[in-house]
């Protein structure tokens, strides 16, 4: 018979467990009715019938038993007993609940949240059809390779097309590029944030609209009526979830464009932190499709079934060997194929793992606190097992009834996490967000999976409980704790090493948790007072974005004139404002943008590589960034030598740049690197000033070079705007913003905020796991604390008598309290030794989570290893150690010897 | 009463299989119809036999319905299922089996091994 059929008669049987026992009874009854009638029939009296049907039918209730064990159903009313008798013990020692619950409750709805963010940021599948088969193409040499930090080095429409026309292993590639369009549906023109995206864009992706439709393929082409696909967020938010929206007009950079479609919430996180509003199709003429100047296109693919993301990359990898050997001028750059799950989680893994590394360490300390209670709660109840077992319980039955109990209150805990967890998303929610590689945080949520993974830590935290009131339980000598009871003077040596073990693996884990806090907190405040090299006071930064509709396509090495005029305009207006000492403008904001990195080829010297080719190792590579004349006065940076950009450094005039330190050292050391001439970006250049070092990437990296055009040599879609004001900043904001809307009112100003805070955004993410490293260990500390203090007290408790006996023979009184803290001392050194064992291996892996690798780290940070740290921890514990052990010490020395003797 | 022989270990199963087998019955005539078969020569152990037949009908072998018994008393009838039947079968063939080899080996003479 099936499993499954039996499962079935069970359950059945459990679901009418009054009914099967009435149908028992009746049926034991007719048995005994008709042996009775037999009897009588046979001559024997009535009363004697009875008498003997009873005697041989033997124990109605024995018989019983037995076939609700043979049917199984026995556990069920045990169970229910259990339930009972455990709640009632909660009841009676409810300061036993007060707390275990809350602690388990702490530890599991940690673990639940960090397990729910990481749900959402890299466990959930991507929101595309069959995500795996998704690529990313790059354009570049070099290779991806699993666990390496994702590249952005986006690429040029020719390279695309090549690689649609050649390549074999992609069922179709298609491309994006990021745009910004002014939406001038309301009142105000807003400029949002969408995606010009080329044809079987939605094909690749796979996603259906969850609204109207997607793009098709009859919405590209020269004359194809203007189509938008919006998303949801933006049909919720901006156009109030319109119930008519497909067919609804919105004015685009001033065009009309039909809405065609909605897409699901959550599409698409293209990358961490920034999702598109809104899609529109991109139709490439011919020539596009040998554009090798414009750059910005993110191309991505589909890969035909059964090609790996390798063998796609190895073809490509021909494909640009062929291209080389065919036309060896052409500058068609290789493609680096990335998955796209890889791409989007990157390396937030790491600061995953440290958060769960530390969350469970919390959990671990929280459940040793918890099982230290429950062992000294089962030494108590230690007569009560050995009477029931005496009385003929078996072993099943007590571990059951165990096992019931702990389920309560780890249940109890569960129900509790889940509020804890909630809430503790939420904290993570506000912190998180600003940390902008963990990307599709927006799902955080309690779902399903979460409870799932909140039950499944419940469940197995009390598995692991209910035993631990088994290693109390003497088996074969019930009789001697019966005979004990009283008589035993202190706890036997393996019980004792059991609780000194609970003790020392709170002090490992917490000073691990410590010392992790330390050094990250230490790392970032040394961070903070890190000078940039250049003067952040009184800076006030904001971007302005040029529409293209009002100011031109952006193509490299093409300028528009009215781009250049805006800027020329804008400097002047702001540099008249009163309090506003001079005006910067860059393309690139220090510590807000990427590493904007280009190849470098010094005129005269043989080439290192071929410069045509973009490659993104940094090792041949400068950064770039384009300024207005008075950026370096703005900010304060020093000219070492020749001069900064002035006046009649004109477009006409031949390209010059200025160059840092590091760009001369680099790339021209021992010469002078006045007047000579550099090849970036494809074009070449004269050398006319060097400026000393600022560090521009981030504070913990040493300056890289990086070389400064003029920004009217090229005038950028967007600049960005520093204001070098007389005092604070902040109070000028209205005017500069006013003054921009005078130039031009449908200029959006974004992202307005002092150059400090900038600085201090760039450090967001080492501030959050600071914080979050560093509350972790605090609790971690204070649950430490208290479960040292109540072994400690347990202890004593324990061993009041040998105690006594000590003090009643003429033992000093402070000798004895001295032993209890004697040996929290010992357990602490044991726990600090191993903690600081382990917090040196995973401190490495902390730091550099957080804080980029040594090799580009300036030696400032971050200090992985400062033994002050760990000394410094350490002490604190065992200050906590003796502090717990204190009172249980104390103790001791009020103990009356004849009393502690007598007493029980 | 004194030649009655003690029921061997795990054939109370096999027996009543065999009862029910026979046509359906309630647990008291179970009881008698092996006494009846066995010409009183085996003892069913006392309070075994309800714990055997809620096992055997838990398992499938064997179900039941509430009926009448011949003195107008509710009772609760056994019969064997299809299941059951292929087990009895099988049982049966594994018995014989065992009782012949068992029974070779215990009349084997000296000059035979």
């Amino acid at each position: 018979m099936s499993l499954w059929h039996r499962s079935w008669n069970w359950l059945r049987d459990v679901c009418r467990l009054s009914r099967v026992e009435h149908e028992m009874d009746l049926e034991f009854r007719s048995h005994l009715d008709a042996y009775v009638d037999d009897l009588i029939h046979a001559g024997v009296s009535p009363e004697e019938a009875r008498r003997r049907a009873r005697i041989d039918f033997g124990s109605l209730e024995q018989t019983k038993d037995d076939c609700r064990n043979a049917r199984g159903i026995n556990i069920v009313e045990a169970v229910s007993q259990d339930l009972r008798y455990a709640l009632r013990i909660q009841r009676r020692s409810w300061s036993f609940a007060a707390v275990t619950v809350p602690t388990l409750a702490l530890g599991i709805g940690a673990a639940a949240a960090i397990f729910s963010v990481a749900k959402a940021a890299i466990f959930n599948p991507l929101p595309f059809h069959e995500p795996a088969n998704l690529v990313h193409i790059w354009e570049g040499h070099g290779h991806y390779q699993r666990g390496d930090e994702a590249y952005f080095s986006s690429a040029r429409p020719a390279a695309l097309y090549n690689w649609r026309a050649q390549s074999h292993s992609f069922k179709n590639i298609t491309a994006y590029r990021w745009r910004s369009v002014l939406l001038t549906d309301n009142k105000q023109a807003e400029l949002v944030s969408g995606q010009d995206v080329y044809d079987e864009f939605f094909e690749v992706l796979g996603t259906a609209a969850c609204r109207g439709r997607t793009l098709q393929a009859s919405d590209y082409g020269a004359n194809s009526p203007h189509v938008t696909v919006i998303s949801y967020a933006m049909w919720t938010k901006r156009l109030g979830a319109d119930p008519a929206v497909i067919g609804r007009q919105v004015s685009l950079d001033r065009e009309s464009y039909e809405i065609v479609g909605v897409m699901p919430p959550g599409f698409f996180p293209a990358s961490a932190g920034r999702y598109p509003e809104l899609w529109t199709p991109h139709w490439a003429n011919e020539a596009e499709k040998e554009d090798l100047k414009t750059w910005g296109l993110i191309p991505l693919a589909r890969l035909e079934s059964g090609v790996t993301w390798q063998q796609a990359q190895t073809e490509l990898d021909l494909i640009s060997a062929h291209m080389i050997q065919d036309h060896p001028d052409s500058d068609i750059a290789g493609g680096i194929v990335v998955p796209m799950d890889a791409q989007l989680i990157g390396s937030s893994w790491k600061l995953l793992l440290l958060l769960a590394i530390a969350v469970g360490m919390l959990f671990l300390v929280a459940c040793v606190n918890v099982a230290n209670l429950l062992l000294a709660r089962a030494v108590d109840r230690e007569r009560e097992f050995a009477i029931r077992t005496a009385l003929g319980a078996r072993r099943t039955r007590i571990v059951l009834q165990l096992f019931t109990e702990s389920i309560v209150f780890s249940l109890a805990a569960g129900m509790l996490a889940v509020g804890v967890a909630a809430a503790a998303d939420r904290g993570l929610l506000a912190m998180l967000p600003r940390v902008a590689i963990l990307p599709r945080l927006n799902s955080v949520k309690v779902d399903f999976g979460m409870l799932v993974f909140t039950g499944s830590l419940t469940l197995l935290v009390s598995l692991a409980f209910c035993f631990i009131p088994l290693l109390r339980i003497s088996w074969n000598r019930e009789y001697d704790a019966l005979k004990n009871e009283g008589r035993v003077f202190s706890a036997t040596k393996s019980k004792r090493r059991l609780r000194q073990l609970f003790v020392v693996s709170e002090f490992v884990f917490s000073l691990v948790l410590l010392i992790l806090g330390v050094l990250l907190t230490r790392s970032f405040v040394k961070l903070q007072h890190t000078h940039p090299g250049f003067n952040a006071n009184n800076l006030l930064t904001f971007r302005v974005i040029a529409p293209e509709v009002n100011y031109g396509k952006f193509t490299w090495g093409e300028k528009d004139p009215r781009r250049e005029r805006l800027y020329e305009k804008i400097e002047q207006v702001l540099s008249e404002v009163p309090g506003v000492e001079s005006v910067a403008l860059a393309a690139n904001l220090p510590f807000a943008q990427n590493f904007n990195a280009s190849p470098v080829l010094v005129t005269g010297r043989a080439p290192q590589l071929k410069a045509t080719r973009p490659n993104i190792s940094e090792e041949q590579s400068t950064g770039t960034q384009m300024v207005n004349p008075q950026y370096f006065r703005t900010l304060g940076v020093k000219l070492v030598s020749g001069r900064f950009f002035e006046e009649r450094d004109r477009e006409e005039a031949s390209h010059v740049a200025i160059v840092n330190e590091a760009f001369a050292r680099k790339f021209l050391p021992n010469e002078d690197p006045l007047g000579r001439e550099v090849t970036v970006w494809f074009a070449k250049t004269i050398i006319v000033g060097v400026v000393a070092d600022f560090k521009i990437i981030s504070l913990d990296r040493n300056p890289v070079p990086e070389i400064f055009w003029c920004l009217r040599q090229a005038s950028p879609p967007n600049v960005w705007i520093l204001t070098k004001g007389k005092s604070d900043p902040a109070a000028l904001g209205e005017t500069l913003r006013r003054k921009i809307q005078d130039v031009d009112p449908d200029l959006p100003v974004q992202e307005m905020q002092p150059m400090q805070d900038v600085i201090a955004d760039s450090l967001s993410l080492k501030r959050v796991s600071a914080t979050l490293i560093g509350l972790v260990a605090v609790l971690a500390t204070v649950l430490a604390g208290a479960g040292i203090y109540s072994v400690m007290s347990y202890s004593v408790r324990q061993r009041r008598k040998e105690m006594g006996i000590r003090i009643a023979f003429g033992a000093n009184r402070g000798d004895v309290a001295g032993l209890v803290v004697g040996e929290a001392c010992r357990l602490g050194v044991i726990g600090s030794i191993l903690g600081c064992a382990i917090a040196a291996m995973i401190g490495e892996l902390a730091t550099h989570t957080v804080y980029i690798s040594p090799e580009q780290a300036s030696s400032l940070t971050p200090e992985s290893l400062s033994p002050a740290a760990f000394i410094a921890s350490a002490l604190f514990l065992l200050v906590l150690a003796i502090a717990a052990s204190y009172a249980p010490a104390r103790d001791v020395l009020r103990i009356d010897p004849l009393l502690a003797l007598r007493d029980e | 009463m004194k030649n009655q022989l003690d029921l061997l270990q795990g054939t109370l199963d096999m027996l009543i299989l065999k009862a029910v087998s026979l046509g359906p019955l309630h647990g008291y005539g179970i009881l008698l119809r092996i006494q009846q078969i066995s010409k009183d020569r085996l003892e069913i152990p006392r309070g075994s036999l309800y714990p055997a037949l809620y096992r055997l009908e838990h398992q499938g072998w064997i179900s039941s319905e509430w009926g009448e018994s011949d003195n107008k008393r509710k009772a609760k009838y056994y019969h064997l299922t299809a299941a059951g039947g292929c087990k009895f079968h099988n049982e049966t063939e594994k018995w014989s089996q065992m009782a012949d080899v068992i029974e070779g080996i215990l009349r084997t003479r000296p000059e035979e091994v």
